[in-house]
């Protein structure tokens, strides 16, 4: 189960700042368990692809049909 | 300043429906519910178009409205109850089976490498929406917008601890779903 409390602390030491008895225990965890070592990169990983959705992208286009229903939706409230 | 006096709802259409799209659907992870949300968006301005006062720009006003709405839609999806979690505990969701289930192999930058920027694109948004609801809008609140922690826990609602665990919990899945995915 540490495991998982260590991946926490490496989480929450993205987010803010750990105190000195947790960043002590991820530091010596990480000397013999290869998985969290692991961890810290993928997790940056992720970070990072994660903030690539937030670039305004046009590559998705509704079709044609459906842009015309949302047309014909907004005339007909329009006109009411 | 722009001036909206006769306002032709079809332009708009045009102009903004795709944008609105991609920005709603990265952010519920449901293509359907992201048309319905731009379709409401739109109803709602033209109905609101009296409040618009020019002071921005139509598009800004526009996509301000679907924040709301998707806003919207996070607070109904994370006020269903659903069984408390317990964490660190060997009845928690892991049940003891932690490093069964989630074993990090420090790989996952290879998929950055061989992947076409849409591909991983929709991977993600895929990954996303397989989350708990009740995650998502914080996840995306915190990790794409990168929103300020406290801002994220007044908006969801949240203590900084639960944002914590909630986003660990959050990334052991999608570190997870996207090694799935990728290395099958």
């Amino acid at each position: 189960m540490n495991c998982e409390k260590i991946t926490y602390y490496i989480e929450k030491g993205f987010l803010t700042d750990l105190k000195i008895s947790e960043k002590l225990q991820v530091k010596l965890h990480k000397l013999y368990c290869q998985c969290c070592k692991n961890y810290a990169p993928d997790s940056d990983f992720i970070n990072q692809i994660l903030v690539l959705l937030c670039e305004e992208d046009t590559s998705e286009s509704l079709t044609d049909a459906e842009k015309q229903k949302l047309k014909d939706a907004l005339q007909k409230l329009g006109d009411s | 300043m722009e001036k909206l006096t006769n306002i032709d709802t079809s332009q708009w259409v045009d102009e903004y429906a795709d944008m609105l799209y991609n920005f709603a659907v990265v952010r519920v992870s449901d293509s359907d519910l992201a048309k319905d949300l731009v379709q409401d968006t739109f109803v709602s301005a033209l109905k609101g178009i009296d409040k618009f006062q020019g002071k921005s720009t139509v598009k800004t006003w526009i996509f301000s409205i679907l924040k709301r709405k998707i806003i919207d839609h996070w607070r109904k999806q994370e006020s269903r109850k659903t069984k408390p979690m317990s964490f660190f505990t060997t009845e928690g969701m892991m049940k003891g089976k932690f490093l069964e289930t989630y074993s990090p192999k420090g790989r996952l930058s290879e998929v950055e490498e061989k992947m076409e920027n849409s591909e991983l694109r929709e991977l993600i948004i895929e990954c996303i929406g397989a989350l708990p609801p009740k995650w998502q809008g914080i996840v995306v609140d915190k990790m794409v917008d990168e929103k300020e922690s406290e801002e994220v826990c007044n908006n969801h609602d949240i203590t900084p601890s639960n944002l914590w665990v909630i986003v660990h919990r959050a990334k052991l899945q999608l570190r997870d779903c996207l090694e799935k995915k990728w290395f099958v």
